[in-house]
């Protein structure tokens, strides 16, 4: 993979992104210096923000209000801002408050997840249209078949109610180079792992020489199972069934050959190979990082967006190279061309009433136009993922640990999961107790069979 | 347990089984104490003491999360549902322990009997109509809703001591010349102190703890609790900062135990007498 090719040093990629993150915070905090042609009048608006990515990162969080500070000192608008969790836009309260009428004027959350509150948003090609710069249009352009493509089960699919802003391509690898050096394997020929076969392999060489006992895991508790790393080898065997659901929202996909081949494969890692943790059936990649970080796992699935913890725990790993993201593989024989979902962080507008529902969204449309910059995306895809803007992955490249190469190498055929309104039962709460089972040793055909059965049920109401 | 009879052994092995048992018991504890002083690349030492000790993780909860304010919509939250609670349930619980009158077991079971309903089951419908008549987002709201909980088993605590009480105590007020409301302010009331301060504990430590209604019923600079602050700090995402998370537990599980150390006496009353 030449994408990982060229040694990097962390002195050359703090050179290159220091100044421009630098960038992001200076314009952030001083705007009016160095925004002044771009100033846009908002005054005596009062917009609301419910913000999900900020909440649990201390640096977005921080990057967060800086970037509404920003936005209003530049527009003399006010953002009362609303920090939710996960949890809220997953369960209940989200819905229900929208419901009630308890609505902001713009939020973020995961693209797949905005099913749900679909009738309540407001469509925003009209400003992608007009109110979006060339360049920042050019760098978002590809996302946009993709959130329609997501969408495709609604009548009005090529509506834009979704705008990425951030990536998690679902799910690189993280390696230890140390633990392969130990088991007397060559790092640079060994990784980036080529597929199943190889995992397994170098796993177990690991687990012998090293005497790391369970050098890699599997996922199966409810957040992880259905949407980490099974996923990927489910694609790399069939993209037309690798969703959760088929391309009209008319039934499940999982009785489909990929689905138990991958799901077999996913089970094998824990009770054949022996692999993964006796805890499999309740262990998340949050926690593998953890037993990662101590020097229990050798390669573990995570997302991109721990890498502020990777950081934060592991700085000199992370920096002198002894820790190293790799792509998602397929399974051996997997001839799809792809093994990678794509999860996207979007901001969505809510459609406003009133006489000043126009200027509302539009000052709404202003904030995301805010996080759209390239500093706040550079800045933001420094701590916690990357930017959704293509024209500015050049400059997130460069890290001694390859986040970014790896992140945009995987983006290349990458698929989306549908955002029907039952996304997250489909995905998670469904899904997952079948998982569980299956872990536990029941048939992996009989457990998707079900899970496919509850499934098309609840598409019929 | 050990007498004086008990033979050395005998002493050290009760002994040794408290000391096993008190360690079980508080370890978890010491570590969430000892977790909130480390530094956030210490967190996954397996060693007990700090190498060394940090105050980031304090510094962090007041003033990037803005923890104290979670806090003292906690003890808003805690200290109105209990008085609310005490309100409505004292002259309840009195009426139904002290005075006869048609259907009275029937109304009190009824009352207590909401107890075994799943809450869980009201969120969605008192949410909705929180937000339709005003409620949604408001400590009056939280209040109320508390009460769902608060007030059946304030009532059940209040009526199990006054109907212990001597049924001539009332007469013998009143043939010194109180009224009947006198005789249950100036009388009934005061014998009722320990379980009335049992009952405001317990009516606090809910509504200081509540998750359910708290989360669902409050949005924004709203008045949202403490425990959902913590939630929105661990729930989803990918990181979890252990250290601020500890310091976040530590400042919400201090209070009720401080509370439940100058309650104590009466609670323990209150449990003997109930």
């Amino acid at each position: 993979m030449t994408e990982f090719d060229g040694p990097q040093t962390r002195r050359d990629f703090l050179k290159k992104t220091t100044a421009l993150a630098a960038l992001g915070i200076t314009t952030s905090l001083t705007p009016d210096l160095v925004f002044a042609q771009a100033k846009t009048d908002l005054k005596g608006v009062t917009i609301d923000y419910w913000n999900m990515i900020g909440v649990q990162n201390r640096l977005v969080r921080q990057l967060s209000e800086s970037v509404v500070k920003a936005f209003e000192q530049k527009t003399g608008a006010k953002v009362n801002v609303t920090w939710n969790s996960y949890g809220d836009i997953i369960g209940p309260k989200y819905r229900t408050n929208f419901q009630g009428g308890v609505k902001p004027t713009v939020f973020d959350a995961f693209d797949r997840w905005t099913g749900q509150l679909r009738p309540f948003l407001r469509p925003m090609n009209d400003f992608i249209e007009n109110n979006l710069d060339a360049q920042t249009r050019k760098g978002l352009q590809w996302t946009l078949p993709l959130v329609q493509d997501q969408n495709r089960g609604f009548k009005d699919a090529k509506n834009i109610c979704d705008l990425p802003f951030a990536l998690i391509p679902q799910a690189p690898v993280l390696a230890r180079r140390d633990h392969f050096e130990k088991a007397g394997l060559d790092f640079t020929k060994e990784f980036p792992i080529r597929d199943t076969d190889h995992y397994i392999a170098v796993c177990k060489e690991i687990q012998g020489k090293a005497r790391i006992q369970y050098p890699t895991e599997v996922y199966g508790k409810i957040w992880d199972f259905g949407d980490t790393q099974l996923n990927g080898w489910i694609r790399s065997l069939d993209i037309e069934t690798s969703d959760f659901l088929d391309a009209d929202w008319t039934k499940s996909n999982a009785t489909s050959e990929a689905w138990i081949k991958g799901v077999q494969f996913y089970v094998d890692v824990y009770q054949k190979h022996k692999l993964s943790s006796p805890n499999t059936p309740q262990s998340t990649d949050e926690e593998a990082v953890d037993l990662f970080i101590r020097g229990q796992k050798s390669i573990v699935h995570c997302d991109i967006l721990n890498r502020g913890t990777l950081l934060e725990k592991m700085k000199g790993p992370m920096e002198d190279g002894t820790v190293q993201w790799g792509p998602h593989f397929p399974i051996t024989g997997g001839k799809s061309g792809s093994s990678v979902f794509l999860a996207m962080a979007t901001f969505e507008i809510v459609r406003q009433e009133g006489p000043d529902a126009a200027l509302k969204e539009r000052a709404a449309f202003e904030l995301i136009k805010e996080w759209l910059l390239p500093e706040n995306q550079i800045a933001y895809a420094r701590t916690a993922g990357l930017c959704a803007r293509e024209d500015l992955f050049p400059k997130i490249v460069g890290a001694p640990d390859r986040y970014g190469e790896v992140g945009t190498a995987m983006l290349k055929g990458a698929g989306v999961w549908n955002n029907h309104p039952r996304s997250v039962d489909f995905q998670y709460n469904l899904l997952a107790p079948h998982g569980q089972k299956a872990l536990q040793g029941a048939s992996v055909a009989d457990e998707l069979k079900a899970y496919a059965e509850e499934v098309n049920a609840a598409l019929k109401t | 347990m050990t007498d004086d009879r008990s033979s050395p052994g005998q002493k050290a092995l009760g002994h040794g089984g408290l000391a096993l048992v008190l360690a079980l018991v508080l370890i978890p504890y010491v570590y969430v104490i000892v977790t909130a002083f480390k530094p956030a690349e210490e967190i996954y030492d397996a060693t007990w003491l700090p190498q060394r000790i940090s105050f980031d993780a304090w510094i962090e909860v007041f003033e990037v999360n803005r923890f104290h304010l979670y806090l003292w919509n906690s003890l808003v939250a805690g200290a109105g549902s209990a008085a609310l609670a005490i309100l409505i349930a004292v002259p309840g619980a009195y009426i139904f322990a002290r005075k006869e009158f048609r259907f009275r077991e029937p109304f009190f079971y009824m009352i207590v009997g909401t107890l075994i309903f799943p809450f869980i089951l009201l969120i969605v419908p008192i949410t909705i109509t929180w937000i339709r008549i005003g409620l949604f987002d408001t400590f009056i709201g939280l209040w109320l809703a508390f009460q769902i909980f608060a007030v059946p088993y304030s009532m059940w605590i209040l009526r199990g001591y006054f109907a212990g009480l001597p049924k001539n105590l009332e007469e013998a007020a009143m043939v010194y010349g109180c009224t009947q409301f006198q005789a249950f302010y100036r009388v009934m009331l005061p014998l009722a102190k320990p379980v009335i301060v049992s009952v405001l504990f317990l009516a606090f430590l809910q509504g200081w703890s509540d998750f359910l209604f708290s989360n669902m019923l409050t949005t924004g600079d709203g008045p949202r609790t403490a425990s959902v602050a913590i939630y929105a700090s661990t729930a989803g995402g990918e990181r979890v900062d252990w250290q601020v998370l500890m310091v976040m537990t530590l400042l919400t599980g201090v209070p009720p135990v401080v509370l439940y150390m100058l309650a104590q006496k009466h609670l323990a009353k209150t449990f003997a007498a109930t």
